[in-house]
């Protein structure tokens, strides 16, 4: 039926014969089991995660379960591995349909299929390891980073085949999504990842301080544009109407949002750097495009939800449908946030606190996982040619879920602006009002409640494996489904055709159009940072680490403090006073990565050097509870066993100049020697304090970069630098 | 259309009367300046909630009138309509009558310290008044609304090709959801067949409806504001910089910090500072310590990460004022406590660490600094003892 009338469309009868094929459902089904045991592994590790917040011995004093390895491991779990194997589920499945044609190569497709495999595989051991870039989600080192691109490239190829041999003349909406987020994903990738390995698993970012942190963020934002909302939007536009069985509300709305939310979306990165030390004009760029999204981005749950419109019954009736109602709402409230939280005056608030963290899983809870399961459910019993085992289970998930998001979002919005508005109170006398240990006490009960939502919302998905493993059992699966279309006969048109429907008969057209769209915003926004001196004006009292800084630094990222302390003093009354000085620009230039960080779960360390004796970091780093009494921060105590690993010192300071950074030549083979001698020194001090420790211990090497980290630019407060030396 | 109209007429007349009211305000203002009454919280509340009555009855006034002109431009033959007219006519100037009224017992020259009875029951029953009246009217807005917008959407379905099956369905149809569709610019279920694209994506169709209006203008204000916020932070220069910020909040901040301990009389500095001896200031102090200095000097002053403060060897003196200075702004590993302690508290926390001295806790630090002979002949004892050690 479907193109029965498709000759006579050109006005030429032409002759042709119905051809039979057969849609790979095997690929889908793989990519489908993946995406349930990674969802479930990812929020394992999330739930663990955030136990520790309130109980640190959940950690159980080893590293590798240490909190700050912890949470890149949900991040990248959730985001590349739960997403990312939902995703190519579904655009597998769907891409199949929309083009009329099996996938271009069976081979690709298991390539794709157990090299992405082997990527997560790969990231869960490092990661736990503590081999990470130190960039937010982007943490995988530099081999895993060039299996990505190949990966990538093979999915790529794979799919853009499947495209070209198709039966269908127009692409639809969903496959315009697909095909944007495969080339934006490749660009952020492989321009965040450039990066200068020292050894097998060790690398530094290319870019330094600002300029990173702007790389970063550009990257660290579109991840979640490209990675967790364009490709799931495609999967809105496949599913939403197979299950609703209901026409797409607008075209022009599709075509419009699409374009629009593309262009927007790659601009407003530096949303995540308000107030710090990135040049105005570009954090002003972040928060303006951030403000126009509201609307593309809305316009996409407009599609979905007026899609809907004489369907709504049905929503009662169809787990599949309530999964993507919630969904799609939740992404419309997400979407409508993040443009507020990017207004100045909110970020002054939000930023820092756990409002970033709710309103993050307001996405990732209710738009990608219930999406994810919304179209788990719907292909699942598809592919096995029965019907769901129980549909009063599913609608049990979507409840638990639902709930679970509530009980996690709400507490975390609440503690994030309660702690933010403790930390910004002063008395009268001019003091700070609480001290940071007091902030984060009050806000522990919240915590213990998040852990709990989250735990419902896992819960749900346990019902869900039961569920379909229950289909799985009653129906047959299906590895090749029988399909039949009328081949693809290039006949000019001469009806006149609306000028965006040539786009859609034209792949390349849309590929290399997309593109450019895409690179518009991060050229405006990334080149003039690198090139124009006066964004990052000079201190010349900034002064490269020395070989000692530089090896404890490379434990402060190992150990992922980053995840919970920040080194970026805002110019906020209340910052200075608690922190010192704000930070500046001229600060940060040998910092390869840059550690910003962006979130205080724990306080900012900009101006830590100096501020305690060396025997308090060492003790504080054995247990903390010792130095703050009721610290929530883990203990570090293999730092005080493990031998610093020297040999790997003059790669290190020669990468280093390789970025720039000015030690004199040759310096890479005395930097040994100075760093023994820093460390002797830093031992006899420790010893004063009736502290015996070697001088070749980790510990001593991260006391040597904490108490370096900020003091640089003291040199050049005489006020400060005078009391100092008083 | 209607509603359009109706807003584009209120939005004209809107102004005006507010303009009138600011005007005739403060001519009340001034000629009770001197009196009493105006003064009483309750007669303010009752002026305020009559004037803001009379706003709401002119505001639906103008909705009436509009509703009403309409419906007989469309409609001549209808005298019930007509007699409507007359009758909201009849109603709008009882307002204003009322609304004279109002001005008038305000302005009433009996004069009492406190609101006669007469004043306050003349106020209730006006406001009584005003809102008889706005519910009259609001009822007959909502009557001619809804006559009006039958008659509309008769005159749709009579197009449509199911007409009666849809009169029905329309009918159902609640306030809500006509307003929903209005603002989305919905067209009804039934006729999409006519705006249908006949695009087919593995039975996916597609529809050709038009882009909310709400949507489309959200958006292009949306550029608006980012064309302004741009224009105001980096060409104008009319929105202050972080920076400028920054230099601002502080700067406010220390004059209220300033005007607050002014007021309190409270100005302890290094340079004036005495030790406390009051029970209330050393437990005060006491508190303090635990919390903040003990991890580093312990509780019994013996000294751990930071020096022993019991005994007779000070780093950076022992005097009250040095001590106070110390912790105060900090010195090499010493932290700072100015940012999260008042100086009244430093002071508190000195004077309690002067008590500690020559209690001597077992397991004390050796000593650091030089010896203070100040303090230091009342226990010699102690520093032999712990020179033995």
């Amino acid at each position: 039926m479907t193109k029965q009338n498709q000759p006579t469309d050109y006005g030429h009868p032409v002759q042709l014969r119905t051809e039979h094929f057969y849609y790979d459902n095997s690929i889908v089904r793989a990519f489908g089991m993946a995406t349930v045991i990674f969802g479930i592994v990812g929020m394992l590790a999330g739930l663990w995660a955030a136990i520790q917040i309130y109980y640190p011995q959940a950690s159980l004093g080893l590293a590798p379960t240490t909190f700050g390895r912890m949470r890149p491991l949900h991040t990248n779990a959730i985001i590349f591995a739960f997403v990312g194997n939902a995703s190519f589920a579904g655009i597998y499945y769907s891409l199949q349909r929309l083009c009329k044609s099996r996938l271009f190569s069976d081979k690709l497709s298991w390539i794709h299929f157990w090299g992405w495999q082997a990527i997560i595989a790969a990231a869960a051991i490092t990661l736990l390891m503590g081999k990470t870039t130190g960039k937010e989600y982007a943490e995988l080192e530099w081999p895993i980073d060039i299996a990505i691109t190949l990966v990538w490239v093979i999915f790529g190829i794979n799919m853009f085949g499947t495209i070209f041999k198709r039966r269908e003349k127009h692409l639809y909406v969903a496959i315009w999504f697909y095909i944007a987020t495969w080339v934006t994903v490749a660009m952020l990738h492989i321009v965040n990842s450039f990066e200068i390995p020292v050894s097998f698993m060790k690398s530094y970012s290319w870019y330094a301080g600002v300029q990173d942190a702007l790389v970063q963020w550009w990257y660290g934002h579109n991840a979640v544009a490209f990675f967790l909302t364009t490709p799931v939007l495609g999967l809105m536009y496949y599913y939403l109407p197979k299950a609703a069985n209901r026409p797409v509300y607008s075209y022009r709305l599709s075509i419009i949002h699409f374009w629009a939310l593309i262009f927007i979306y790659i601009w407003a990165g530096p949303h995540h750097l308000l107030y710090t030390a990135l040049p105005d004009w570009a954090q002003s760029l972040g928060v303006v495009f951030s403000v126009m999204l509201i609307a593309p981005s809305w316009g996409g749950m407009l599609n979905g939800l007026f899609t809907l419109r004489g369907a709504w019954d049905k929503v009662r009736e169809d787990p599949v449908l309530k999964f993507m109602v919630v969904a799609i709402t939740c992404y419309g409230m997400a979407t409508f946030e993040g443009p507020l939280l990017s207004l100045k005056s909110v970020n002054a608030i939000s930023h820092f606190s756990d409002w970033t963290i709710a309103h993050v899983h307001i996405g990732g809870l209710g738009w990608n996982g219930f999406m994810a399961f919304a179209i788990l459910y719907y292909m699942v019993p598809k592919m096995w040619g029965t019907s769901l085992y129980s549909k009063k289970l599913a609608t049990n998930h979507f409840w638990l879920g639902t709930i679970g998001i509530v009980i996690y979002a709400v507490p975390l919005y609440w503690a994030g602006f309660e702690q933010s508005i403790m930390w910004k109170s002063f008395t009268p006398e001019g003091q700070l009002k609480f001290q940071f240990l007091d902030t984060v006490n009050s806000i522990k009960p919240f915590y213990i409640l998040r852990s709990i939502g989250g735990s419902l919302y896992l819960v749900g998905a346990f019902f869900m494996v039961y569920n379909l493993y229950k289909t799985m059992k009653a129906g047959s699966f299906v590895p090749n489904e029988p399909a039949e279309a009328m081949p693809l006969i290039k006949i000019k048109s001469e009806q006149k055709e609306y000028w965006h429907r040539i786009i859609e008969r034209k792949p390349a057209t849309l590929l290399v159009l997309s593109l450019i769209v895409v690179a518009i915003g991060g050229f405006i926004e990334l080149v003039p940072t690198f090139l124009i001196k006066s964004n990052v004006p000079t201190i010349t009292s900034v002064k490269p680490y020395t070989p000692l800084e530089l090896q404890g630094r490379d434990i402060y990222i190992r150990e992922g403090c980053y995840t919970c302390h920040s080194q970026m003093v805002r110019p906020f009354r209340d910052e200075v006073a608690r922190y010192g000085e704000y930070s500046k620009a001229g600060e940060f230039v040998y910092d390869h990565p840059f550690q910003w960080g962006s979130k205080r779960t724990g306080p900012d360390l900009a101006r830590e050097g100096g501020k305690y004796p060396d025997s308090w970091h060492y003790n504080h780093m054995y247990d903390p509870g010792t130095m703050s009494p009721g610290s929530i921060m883990p203990a570090y105590a293999w730092l005080l066993e493990n031998r610093l690993d020297t040999a790997s010192t003059p790669a290190k300071i020669r990468a280093m100049q390789k970025l720039g950074v000015p030690y004199a030549d040759g310096y890479a083979q005395n930097a040994n020697s100075d760093l023994m001698q820093q460390a002797d020194s830093i031992t006899a001090g420790l010893k004063k304090d009736k502290i015996n420790t070697a001088s070749d211990k980790e510990i001593v090497a991260l006391i040597a970069y904490l108490q370096r980290i900020g003091r640089d630019i003291k040199g050049e407060q005489n006020s400060t630098a005078a009391q100092l030396n008083k | 259309m209607l509603l359009k109209n109706i807003f584009s007429r209120i939005s004209a007349r809107i102004p005006i009367s507010v303009i009138a009211m600011i005007i005739v305000l403060p001519a009340v203002a001034q000629e009770k300046a001197t009196n009493q009454v105006l003064k009483n919280p309750v007669t303010i509340s009752l002026i305020a909630i009559m004037i803001t009555l009379l706003l709401v009855i002119v505001f639906l006034a103008n909705i009436l009138l509009t509703l009403a002109k309409a419906k007989l431009a469309r409609e001549k033959k209808n005298r019930k309509v007509r007699s409507l007219v007359i009758l909201s006519i009849m109603l709008l100037s009882s307002a204003v009558v009322f609304g004279q009224d109002e001005t008038a017992v305000t302005a009433s020259p009996y004069i009492y310290e406190r609101l006669s009875k007469t004043d306050f029951f003349i106020m209730i029953s006006t406001i009584l008044l005003e809102l008889i009246i706005a519910l009259g009217m609001v009822f007959n807005i909502r009557r001619i609304a809804k006559e009006e917008r039958d008659a509309e959407t008769e005159k749709e379905t009579k197009t449509a090709d199911l007409a009666y099956a849809a009169t029905a369905i329309v009918k159902k149809e609640s306030d809500n959801v006509r307003w929903w569709n209005r603002i989305n610019r919905f067209k009804p279920i039934e006729q999409e067949a006519d705006i249908d694209l006949g695009h087919e994506y593995d039975g996916i169709r597609e529809l050709d409806n038009r882009l909310p209006p709400w949507w489309l203008y959200g958006f292009y204000l949306t550029i608006f504001v980012a064309v302004i916020y741009l224009w105001r932070y980096h060409v104008s220069h009319s929105a202050p910089s972080s920076e400028e910020e920054y230099q601002m909040a502080v700067k406010k901040a220390d004059e209220e910090v300033k005007l607050y301990l002014a007021k309190k009389g409270e100005d302890v500095n290094e340079n004036n500072v005495v030790a406390l001896t009051s029970a209330d200031d050393l437990s005060a102090g006491k508190a303090i310590y635990l919390k903040s200095c003990a991890v580093c000097h312990k509780d019994n002053g013996g000294g751990e990460v930071g020096p022993n403060l019991t005994d007779d060897y000070w780093l950076h003196g022992s005097e009250i004022s040095k001590m106070f200075k110390t912790i105060r702004y900090g010195i090499n590993a010493m932290p700072q406590w100015q940012s999260t302690y008042s100086n009244k508290q430093i002071a508190q926390v000195a004077s309690y660490i002067q008590t500690l001295h020559g209690t001597n806790p077992p397991g004390g630090k050796a000593p650091q600094g030089e010896i203070d002979n100040a303090i230091a002949s009342d226990s010699t004892a102690t520093v032999e003892k712990l020179s033995v050690k």
